[in-house]
C-alpha cells in the first residue's frame, strides 16, 4: 500500500510539474513538454494503479502503450505546429499567437 | 343531296360576311351584294318550294351533330306548314332590298343588318332543334333593333330600345319552356321532332310550359295585351324594316304557336283553347276598332295587323280545341294561309305608305287628300292592297279568313261572331282611302311623284302575288294541306 | 259548256284587255258583253230542252269552286247579259266626250263578268266571292268620278252597308256548311231545323243588303252619284237583284217563319222607300228609291211563298227601271248634267221619243196591262191575296202598287209640265238604241212569263179576275193621283221624313259610324295608355335598377370603409410591430452582442491562457467529483 502511495505521489509531482509548465511557458515547445510531463504524470499513476491494484490485468499494459503512442503522436503533430508556425511567423513565441481572438 | 335547306339559309349570312370585309365600297356596290344575295336565297328557296314535302313529318331534313350528349345539333328542315312561310320570308326580304337601293347612308351596314335578319328570319322557320330555334329567334330581334335605331325616323332610339326590351323579355319564357321540354323528354333531347312525336310533358308541367310559350308567342304575335310595342315599332322603323317586321317577324309567333304549342303540348292547348279563342277574337276585334280610329297610315296598317294575327290564333287554337280531323285541317290551313298572306299584302301596305312618307314627309291622313289623281300607280296598288287586306274574294286574304271562320264556327259558334272585324276592317281602310286618296288634291301635293321602277320592281310581285293567292289560293295550300292533313294524331 | 263559260268569260277577258292594252275600251267592253250575250241566250235555250251544264274548280281543300247552268241560274244569265250588253250599248254614247274611259269599261265589263258569276255559282263560296266582287265593282263605279265632292262617301258608304250586310251571307254559308257538310247549294238547301233558320235569317241580311230593303237602303239612293249607266246596270236591274236572286235560289230552304219575316221586310220596304220616292226631288234618287220599293214586292211575294212571282217581277223590274234610268240619262245629258226634277221640268216635251220610252217604262212599272209590269205585278198581287199570311201581305202589296203609281205620275207629270230646253245630246244614237231594246222588252216580257214558268216547272198561283182589277185600279189611282196632286198634298206630314229617306236617328252616319268612330278613338287612347303602362313598367324596371345601382354603391362603399379599416388595422400593426416588438427584438440583438462581445474576451486566442482555463476547469470538475463521491 505504501509503495502504491507512494507512486501516487510521484505521479501527482510529476502531474503538477507538468500542469505549471504547460501554463507558465509561452515557448510551444516548452507547452509541448509540460503536456508531455502531465500524460507522464498520468502514465504513472496509471502503471501504479495496474501493478498494485490489479497485477494480473494486461489491458493496463495494453494502455500505457496506447498512450505512449498517442504521446507520441500528439508530439509529432505539435512539432509540425510548431514548425509550421515557425515558417509562417518566424517564432513560436505563444503570446504573439492571437489570431484566433474572439 | 345537296344541302340546299343550309346553304338557302346561311346564303344571307355569307352576304352580310362579305359586305363586313368591304371597306370603304359604295352603296351601290352593298346594295348589290344584298340584291344578289337575297335573290339568290329566293331562288334557293323556289328549290325547295319545288322539292315539295311529304306529309309525313318534316322532308329535306339536314343534320349536323352538335353535342350528343345534350341532344342538341344543327337539324333543319322544312314541312307544309314552314316551307310557305319560308318563301315567303325569301320573297319579302327581297323586295325589301330591292327597295332599299336609295338608301346611301352607311348602306353597307343596312344591308349587311337585313341580311343578318334574313339568315335569321329563315333560321326560325327551318330550325328542328329548339336551342337553334332560340338562338334565331333571339339574333333577329339585334338585327331589327339595329335597322330601327341606325335607320328609323324621330323617335327610332327610343322604340327600338323599346321593341328589344318587350320582346327580349317577352322571349324568355320560351327558354324555360324549352328547358322544360327537354327535361321532360326521354332521352333529354332538343330535338323538335321528338317533342312533336311524343310530347314529353304533360299534366300541370305541360300547361305551364304552355303558358310561358304563350306568354311568349302572344308578345311576338302580337295578341293584346302584349301588343302595344307594334304600332311604336312600325312607325319608327324605316319602311323595308316595317316590310319585314310585319311580314316576316310577326309570323315567328305564330308559327311558333304552331309549332310548339300547338304540336309539342297539345292537350294543354285543347284546354286552354277557348281562352286562347277568346283573346284571339277579342285582339283581332280590338286591332280593327283602334285601327279604325288612327290617323296615321302607319300606326293604321300596323293595327290591322293585330286584327289578321287574331285570325291567326282564333284558328290555332279552334285547330287545337277540335277533335275532328278535317276541321282541324281547315283551321290550320287557314291559319297558314293567312299568315302567308298577310306578310305579302301588309308587306305591299307598308311598302306603299313608305313611299307615300318618303314624298310627303307625313304619315297623317288629314294632310292628303285626292292623291288617286297626282300619283294613280301608288293610289291604285294602296286600294288593290287594302281591299286585299279588308278580305275581298279574288285577293289574298279572303281564302285564309274564309276558312278559319268556317273552322272556328264548327267549334264555336259563338266565336264567329269574330267576322264583325270584317266589317270594321272595310270601314276603316274606306275612311283611309276616301281621306287620302280620293277628292280633290290639295295644292301642295301636285307635284308628288309617281312610283319609280325601283318602287314598281319592290311592289309589284307583292300584288301580283296577293291576286294570285286569291285566286289561286290551292297552288299554296297543296303544300300545307300536306302537312296539315295528318298533323296531330 | 265552253259556250257557258264564256258567259262569265267575255266580259272577264274584256275587262283585262282593257286594262292591259288601255285602248278601244268601249269597242272590247261590247265584244265581251256581246259574246256573254249571245252564250247566255245560248245555254238558255240548251237549258230549255233539258241540258244541265255544270263545272268544278279548283278551291279550297274540301271546297271546290262549282259553276251550274240550269234553268234558273240560266234564265238569270240570260237576264243579266241581255241588260248588261245593252246597258252597255247606251253607256257608249253616254260616255262619249267623258275621261277615264278604260276605268270605266273595265270596271262595267269585269262587274258583268262578276254578276255572271254569282248567278252560275253552284257552290256558296263561289256565290259568296262574287257577291262582293259585284259590290266592290259597285264601288269602283259609283266612286267613277272620285275627284268630285261628295262622290267619295257615297261610294265608300254603298261598300260599307253592303259589306256589313254581307257578314250575314258569311255566317248563313257557315251554318250550312257546317249543318250538311259540303258548300254545295243545292245539296245545302236541304238542311232543315234550326239550322234552316238560322241560315234563312242571315240570307234575309245579306239580301237585305244587296237589294236595299228597308232599313239598309239609304246606300241605294247616296249611289246615284255614279254615272246614270251604272245606275241602270247595277242599281236597278243586277247588283240589286242579287239579294232577290238569292233568296229565289234559296226558297228551298226557308220555312214558314223565315218566310214571314222576308214578307215583312218587303212590305215595309214597299211602303217606306215608295213614299220616300214620292218626295224626292231628283229623278235619279226617285228612280232609286222605287227601286227598293219593288224589289220589296218581289221580297213580298217571296215571303208569300211563290217565288216564280218575284222572279218574273225581278225580269220584268230589270227592263223597266233599266229604260227609265237610261231615259233619265238622256235627260241628264240634255239639261248639262243635271237629274234634278226642277232643271228637268219640261224636258219631256223637249225630247219626246225619249219621253215616249219613258212613258211606257213608267206605266209598265205602274202595272198599266198590256205591259210587262201588269203580269209581274199581279203575279205578286195573286201571291200575297193566295199566302198563309194574306191579311199582312196583301194590303201591304197593294200599297206599294198605289205608290208605284203615284211616283211614276208624279215623274211624268215634271217631266212633261214646263218648258224644256234640251241640249244637244252627244252619242243619242247609241243611247236611243240601247234605251229602245230595253223599252220594247219592258212592254213585251209579259209574253214570256208563261214559257219561263214552264221552263222552271213552276206554278204561278190562280188568276183571279179580282185581284187583276184589285191592281189595276190601285195603280190607275195612284197615276191619276200623282199626275195631278203635288207631292205636299198627297205625303202630308210625311214630306220632311219621306224626303230624307226616313232616315232615323241620323241614318247610319248618326248611327253607326260617328259612334264607331268615336268608339275606335277612345280604344285608341286606351291603346296607349296601355303602352304608357308597358313604358311605366319599364320606367318602374329603370327606377329599380336606379335603386339597386344607389344599394349597390353603398355596398361598394361599405366594402371599400372594409378595407380601409383593414389598412388601419394593418397600419396599426404595422407601428406596434415597428416600436414594440422590432424594439423588443433590438435589445435582445443588442444583449446579445454585448453578451457575445464580453464573452469574446475570453477568447484571447493565448494558448496557454486558453490552458490555464482547461485546467481550471479540469480542477473544478475533479472538485465535484470529490464531493460527490465522498457526499455519497
Amino acid at each position: 500500500m505504501t509503495t502504491l502511495i507512494v507512486a501516487l505521489a510521484v505521479g501527482a509531482i510529476l502531474f503538477g510539474v507538468g500542469l505549471y509548465g504547460a501554463l507558465s511557458q509561452t515557448n510551444l515547445v516548452m507547452i509541448m513538454m509540460g503536456v508531455e510531463v502531465i500524460l507522464g504524470g498520468a502514465l504513472v499513476n496509471l502503471v501504479a494503479f495496474w501493478r498494485f491494484l490489479h497485477p494480473e490485468a494486461y489491458s493496463g499494459q495494453m494502455f500505457v502503450l496506447i498512450v505512449m503512442t498517442v504521446m507520441a503522436l500528439d508530439m509529432a503533430v505539435g512539432f509540425g505546429v510548431a514548425t509550421g508556425r515557425f515558417r509562417a511567423r518566424g517564432s513560436i513565441e505563444m503570446e504573439e499567437a492571437r489570431d484566433l481572438k474572439g | 343531296m345537296f344541302p340546299l335547306v343550309s346553304a338557302t339559309l346561311f346564303l344571307p349570312l355569307v352576304g352580310a360576311m362579305l359586305l363586313v370585309f368591304m371597306r370603304g365600297s359604295s352603296p351601290r356596290l352593298a346594295h348589290a351584294v344584298g340584291i344578289a344575295a337575297s335573290g339568290l336565297t329566293l331562288l334557293g328557296s323556289i328549290l325547295m318550294w319545288a322539292r315539295g314535302v311529304t306529309g309525313e313529318g318534316f322532308s329535306q331534313v339536314e343534320e349536323v351533330a352538335w353535342i350528343p350528349s345534350l341532344g342538341a345539333a344543327y337539324r333543319v328542315g322544312v314541312d307544309g306548314i314552314s316551307l310557305p312561310l319560308v318563301l315567303m320570308t325569301a320573297i319579302l326580304f327581297f323586295v325589301s332590298l330591292v327597295f332599299s337601293a336609295h338608301i346611301s347612308e352607311r348602306a353597307r351596314s343596312y344591308v349587311a343588318l337585313f341580311l343578318l335578319l334574313e339568315t335569321a328570319c329563315l333560321g326560325v322557320f327551318v330550325a328542328l332543334d329548339a336551342v337553334l330555334f332560340y338562338v334565331f329567334f333571339e339574333v333577329s330581334l339585334v338585327g331589327m333593333y339595329f335597322i330601327i335605331a341606325g335607320w328609323g325616323y324621330e323617335g327610332r332610339q327610343r322604340a327600338a330600345l323599346t321593341f328589344f326590351i318587350y320582346t327580349l323579355l317577352g322571349s324568355l319564357p320560351l327558354l324555360l319552356a324549352i328547358l322544360a321540354l327537354y327535361l321532360g323528354s326521354e332521352p333529354n333531347t332538343f330535338d323538335m321532332r321528338s317533342y312533336i312525336d311524343s310530347p314529353p310533358l304533360s299534366g300541370l308541367a305541360a300547361t305551364l310550359a304552355l303558358i310561358a310559350m304563350l306568354v311568349t308567342f302572344f308578345v311576338k304575335t302580337p295578341v293584346f295585351p302584349v301588343h302595344t310595342w307594334l304600332p311604336l315599332a312600325h312607325t319608327e322603323a324605316p319602311t323595308a324594316g316595317s316590310v319585314i317586321l310585319a311580314g316576316v317577324m310577326l309570323k315567328l309567333g305564330t308559327y311558333g304557336l304552331v309549332r310548339f304549342a300547338l304540336q309539342m303540348t297539345p292537350d294543354a292547348l285543347k284546354q286552354l283553347a277557348p281562352l286562347v279563342v277568346a283573346l284571339g277574337v277579342f285582339s283581332a276585334l280590338y286591332g280593327a276598332f283602334v285601327a279604325l280610329g288612327q290617323t296615321d297610315l302607319k300606326r293604321l296598317v300596323a293595327y290591322t295587323s293585330v286584327n289578321h294575327m287574331g285570325y291567326v290564333v282564333v284558328g290555332v287554337g279552334v285547330a287545337a280545341a277540335t277533335t275532328d280531323a278535317e276541321v282541324r285541317s281547315l283551321a290550320l290551313d287557314g291559319a297558314t294561309l293567312q299568315m302567308v298572306s298577310h306578310g305579302v299584302v301588309t308587306g305591299a301596305l307598308f311598302l306603299l305608305v313608305g313611299m307615300l312618307q318618303d314624298r310627303a314627309h307625313t304619315r297623317d291622313m288629314g294632310a292628303f287628300g285626292g292623291l288617286l289623281q297626282v300619283v294613280p300607280v301608288l293610289g291604285w296598288a294602296f286600294v288593290l292592297a287594302a281591299f286585299a287586306s279588308l278580305g275581298l274574294p279574288g285577293l289574298a286574304h279572303f281564302p285564309a279568313e274564309l276558312q278559319v271562320f268556317l273552322g272556328t264556327f264548327y267549334v264555336y259558334p259563338v266565336a264567329a261572331i269574330v267576322v264583325l272585324g270584317l266589317a270594321v276592317t272595310a270601314g276603316l281602310y274606306l275612311r283611309a282611302i276616301q281621306v287620302a286618296f280620293l277628292g280633290e288634291p290639295l295644292g301642295k301635293w301636285t307635284g308628288m311623284k309617281d312610283l319609280g321602277a325601283r318602287e314598281v320592281l319592290a311592289v309589284a310581285p307583292l300584288l301580283l302575288l296577293t291576286v294570285l293567292l286569291g285566286v289561286a289560293p290551292f297552288l299554296v295550300l297543296e303544300v300545307i294541306h300536306a302537312t296539315t292533313a295528318g298533323l296531330l294524331p | 259548256m265552253i259556250v257557258a263559260a264564256l258567259i262569265i268569260l267575255g266580259p272577264l277577258a274584256a275587262a283585262v284587255l282593257i286594262l292591259a292594252l288601255r285602248r278601244l275600251a268601249p269597242a272590247l267592253a261590247l265584244l265581251g258583253a256581246g259574246v256573254s250575250l249571245i252564250a247566255a241566250l245560248f245555254t238558255l235555250s240548251r237549258v230549255a230542252n233539258g241540258a244541265a251544264y255544270s263545272a268544278t274548280l279548283p278551291g279550297l281543300p274540301g271546297l271546290p269552286l262549282r259553276l251550274v247552268a240550269e234553268p234558273l241560274t240560266a234564265v238569270f244569265a240570260a237576264l243579266v247579259a241581255v241588260v248588261g250588253f245593252f246597258v252597255m250599248v247606251y253607256a257608249v254614247g253616254y260616255m262619249r266626250g267623258e275621261g277615264g274611259l278604260v276605268r270605266f269599261f273595265a270596271g262595267m265589263s269585269f262587274f258583268v263578268a262578276a254578276m255572271q258569276a254569282l248567278v252560275l255559282a253552284g257552290d256558296w263560296v263561289l256565290l259568296l266571292a262574287a257577291w262582293e266582287l259585284i259590290g266592290f265593282s259597285s264601288y269602283l263605279l259609283i266612286g267613277f268620278w272620285f275627284e268630285r265632292p261628295g262622290i267619295a262617301p257615297a261610294a265608300s258608304r254603298a261598300f260599307l252597308y253592303t259589306r256589313s250586310a254581307d257578314l250575314g251571307l258569311y255566317a248563313a254559308i257557315f251554318v250550312l256548311i257546317s249543318q250538311t257538310g259540303t258548300s254545295e247549294i243545292s245539296r245545302t238547301l236541304q238542311a232543315g231545323g234550326a239550322a234552316a233558320v238560322a241560315a234563312g235569317l242571315f240570307l234575309l241580311l245579306a239580301a237585305m243588303g244587296k237589294s236595299a230593303q228597308t232599313p239598309l237602303h239609304g246606300w241605294l239612293l247616296d249611289a246615284m252619284a255614279g254615272p246614270t249607266p251604272v245606275s241602270a246596270l247595277l242599281h236597278s236591274a243586277t247588283l240589286v237583284a242579287a239579294g232577290a236572286i238569292l233568296l229565289i235560289r234559296a226558297f228551298p230552304l226557308l220555312p214558314p217563319a223565315v218566310l214571314v219575316v222576308v214578307g215583312v221586310v218587303g212590305g215595309l220596304t214597299t211602303l217606306v222607300t215608295g213614299l220616300t220616292a214620292l218626295a224626292q226631288r231628283d229623278l235619279k234618287r226617285l228612280l232609286a228609291a222605287s227601286t227598293a220599293s219593288q224589289y220589296g214586292l218581289m221580297l213580298l211575294a217571296i215571303g208569300a211563298g211563290v217565288p216564280v212571282a218575284a222572279l218574273f217581277h225581278l225580269l220584268a223590274h230589270a227592263a223597266m227601271k233599266s229604260s227609265l234610268f237610261l231615259g233619265a240619262g238622256v235627260f241628264q245629258h240634255a239639261s248639262g248634267d243635271s237629274t234634278e226634277l226642277a232643271d228637268l221640268e219640261g224636258m219631256g216635251r223637249a225630247r219626246r221619243l225619249t219621253f215616249l220610252g219613258f212613258v211606257i217604262a213608267g206605266l209598265a212599272l205602274a202595272g198599266v196591262p198590256p205591259l210587262s209590269g201588269f203580269w209581274s205585278k199581279d203575279a205578286v198581287l195573286a201571291a200575297t191575296f193566295v199566302s198563309p199570311n194574306a191579311w199582312l201581305l196583301a194590303p201591304l202589296a197593294l200599297a206599294g202598287t198605289l205608290l208605284t203609281g203615284l211616283y211614276v205620275g208624279r215623274a211624268l207629270r215634271l217631266l212633261w209640265r214646263g218648258e224644256g230646253e234640251s241640249e244637244p245630246v252627244a252619242g243619242e244614237r247609241w243611247m236611243g238604241a240601247g234605251l229602245a231594246v230595253l223599252v220594247v222588252l219592258a212592254a213585251t216580257l209579259g209574253l214570256a212569263m208563261p214559257p219561263v214558268a214552264g221552263l222552271l216547272g213552276a206554278e204561278l198561283s190562280e188568276e183571279t179576275l179580282l185581284v187583276a182589277a184589285v191592281g189595276l185600279v190601285a195603280a190607275l189611282i195612284g197615276l191619276a193621283l200623282g199626275w195631278a196632286l203635288p207631292t205636299g198634298r198627297l205625303l202630308g206630314p210625311v214630306y220632311g221624313l219621306a224626303g230624307r229617306g226616313f232616315r232615323v236617328g241620323g241614318g247610319f252616319d248618326g248611327l253607326v259610324a260617328r259612334p264607331a268612330l268615336g268608339f275606335a278613338r277612345a280604344l285608341d287612347v286606351f291603346d296607349r295608355g296601355i303602352h304608357a303602362g308597358v313604358l311605366a313598367v319599364g320606367g318602374f324596371g329603370l327606377a329599380l335598377a336606379r335603386v339597386a345601382d344607389t344599394m349597390s354603391d353603398g355596398i361598394h362603399a361599405g366594402v371599400l370603409a372594409v378595407g380601409s379599416a383593414s389598412l388601419a388595422v394593418a397600419r396599426a400593426s404595422r407601428v406596434i410591430d415597428d416600436r414594440g416588438i422590432d424594439g423588443l427584438i433590438d435589445a435582445l440583438v443588442r444583449g446579445t452582442r454585448d453578451l457575445g462581445a464580453r464573452a469574446r474576451e475570453l477568447q484571447s486566442g493565448l494558448v496557454h491562457r486558453e490552458l490555464l482555463l482547461a485546467a481550471a476547469g479540469v480542477a473544478l470538475v475533479f472538485a465535484l467529483l470529490i464531493a460527490g463521491s465522498v457526499g455519497s
